[in-house]
């Protein structure tokens, strides 16, 4: 593919929140729709993104990479590099889903909130608003209703954890 | 806790606030991960905040979720009615077996949410029932306003009411049907079939006609589609079964009739044979958009009856199994005579390609593997409390047992 592309491959600095400079080809970060539009109108070479950590910043250049090298034929190894991806502890999967918002890489973002649906879907109340730093804005009455409807999101064998 | 340690921000970092956190703050992100979310849970998480139960309890999020889950949901369980003096009274909900998200309640008696509707309101019962993709229609005689007919979905015990056309009410209707596909649309229609009575002699039906009246969920109106249908066939009215755009009605005698809701006609439908004392059907419903009728064989034992498909194309009827239900009832028995099992549900199992029926046996529910003939108990209706205070007496048939589907359709 990169063989048809003429002339010299545009390069393009990211900086990461922690001032981690990370150089790629400008062509890897047209996937998401908030550089494209940067790249194309504003004509940058280094873009700033601060509220992105560089550890998030890393997994998602290597999704950038893997995303453009898919092919027909390799259709199986992305499937399982996609689910290795999202295999990291739910506080990083959280953080990239942030990041793949902000950045508007759509089909990584739909891919991120199937992951957190899958993780979170057993989890207690509680530990959900641990999750998203929730405190239950519920007057005690209500609080204690809806523990009286519906204990099994309260109790049960629900997945107490955050991660 | 050590893994959440590590994957906390680094010294020196901007960001000081989590990314659960942020998607918190943000609607867009937050409401494409509780689209993701199955109905049951997503529920239970309307208790996380206020904002959370606002955002799942908006009309817009609930249609988006329920399209979205139109395709994969498949029922969860039975809702069982008892029916005495022609109201039907909602006993129990069962989870089929198997069902993987709900492995600890899979039997109990109607949850408190559903209950809520029913008592006090519905404490009289049900006039007229019939359920389709996971929301109720029925009919209150004590109702508190001039509204008769309600649509209900019990999952999020939210209904609408509504009120027949002036000349018709709920001893004038014959049957009601409910027609509601989530995964071709977001509205439902009710199909009310009344008596109509014809002085004119080149009827082509005599006098006993039965016509069709429409309710439009997204007009909110009714329309006398002014087609009609003999009445001598004998049509089980109450238990059409809606699938693929078409009410479809089986009898004892030929031919079934299907009725495209949509185009207001009615389409060619194949029927099963009809041994000389006529159809004896033990079960009518669909399951997966397949159609399932259960007769008694004709001309074998009289124990033994037919389990038939209808093919996708509407060419004819496939027979699948031919069960001896003596057996079962044998076997359920524990003793040479047996006792009488009526069928309530076909159950297709996603994945394992089992085909299961739950059947009914003296307030027993159970659920009996076709191929393997094993059968195990569901529950034994007979052993809650307030069935044990109740004189009258826990048997169930197909006509009393409706699909539950986990939905967030609006109504």
């Amino acid at each position: 593919m990169a063989s048809s592309t003429t002339g010299e491959k545009k390069i393009l600095t990211l900086k990461g929140g922690d001032n981690e400079e990370f150089i790629l080809e400008e062509s890897l970060v047209l996937q998401s729709e908030l550089l494209k539009n940067m790249v194309k109108e504003e004509r940058v070479s280094s873009i700033p993104l601060p509220s992105i950590k560089s550890k998030t910043l890393v997994k998602i250049i290597e999704y950038l990479k893997k995303h453009a090298e898919l092919t027909p034929s390799n259709k199986e190894e992305f499937k399982n590099f996609e689910k290795e991806f999202v295999n990291v502890v739910l506080e990083e999967l959280l953080d990239i889903t942030v990041a793949v918002n902000y950045l508007k890489i759509n089909g990584l973002l739909e891919f991120c909130c199937q992951a957190v649906a899958d993780r979170i879907k057993d989890k207690s109340v509680e530990a959900v608003r641990k999750i998203f730093r929730i405190e239950s804005d519920f007057t005690p009455e209500e609080e204690s209703e809806f523990r009286k409807e519906t204990p099994e999101a309260f109790e049960g064998d629900l997945d107490d954890t955050t991660n | 806790m050590t893994i959440l340690k590590a994957a906390s921000p680094v010294a020196g970092d901007l960001t000081a606030s989590s990314g659960g956190e942020v998607i918190a703050d943000k609607e867009d992100v937050l409401s494409e991960i509780l689209l993701r979310l199955p109905t049951k849970y997503l529920l239970q998480c309307c208790c996380v905040s206020k904002h959370w139960h606002s955002l799942i309890s908006a009309p817009h999020f609930r249609r988006r979720h329920c399209r979205r889950h139109a395709s994969t949901s498949t029922a969860t369980g039975l809702l069982l009615f008892r029916t005495f003096s022609f109201k039907h009274l909602m006993d129990h909900l069962v989870y089929f077996p198997n069902n993987s998200n709900d492995k600890n309640c899979y039997s109990r008696t109607i949850p408190s949410s559903i209950r809520r509707f029913h008592y006090p309101l519905a404490f009289s019962g049900f006039h007229h029932l019939h359920s389709c993709n996971g929301l109720l229609c029925f009919g209150l005689l004590l109702a508190p306003c001039e509204c008769n007919l309600y649509v209900y979905n019990p999952c999020t015990c939210s209904y609408a009411s509504l009120s027949l056309p002036k000349k018709f009410s709920l001893s004038t209707i014959k049957a009601i049907n409910l027609a509601f596909d989530p995964s071709r649309s977001e509205f439902y229609r009710i199909i009310c079939i009344y008596a109509y009575n014809s002085e004119n002699d080149n009827d082509p039906f005599g006098d006993h006609v039965y016509k069709i009246l429409i309710y439009a969920s997204e007009s909110g109106t009714w329309k006398d589609t002014g087609k009609g249908f003999s009445d001598k066939y004998d049509y089980l009215l109450k238990r059409g079964v809606f699938s693929r755009g078409c009410i479809h009605w089986v009898g004892e005698n030929k031919p079934f009739l299907a009725f495209d809701v949509e185009n207001e006609r009615f389409r060619t439908m194949p029927s099963t044979s009809v041994p000389e004392n006529g159809r004896k059907i033990c079960y009518f419903g669909d399951w997966g958009g397949r159609l399932h009728v259960i007769q008694e064989c004709d001309g074998g034992a009289a124990s033994l009856v037919d389990v038939m498909e209808l093919q996708k194309d509407y060419s004819g009827w496939s027979l699948k199994y031919r069960i001896d239900i003596g057996y079962l009832g044998r076997g359920i028995g524990g003793n040479a005579d047996g006792i009488k099992v009526d069928v309530l549900c076909l159950v297709e199992a996603n994945g394992e390609g089992k085909t299961m029926l739950i059947v009914s046996a003296q307030g027993r529910i159970l659920s009996y593997d076709i191929v393997d003939r094993t059968f195990e108990e569901v529950c034994n209706v007979s052993n809650f409390a307030s069935v044990k205070q109740d004189p009258l007496e826990y048997k169930y048939k197909w006509g009393q047992a409706f699909q539950h589907f986990e939905t967030l359709a609006c109504v």
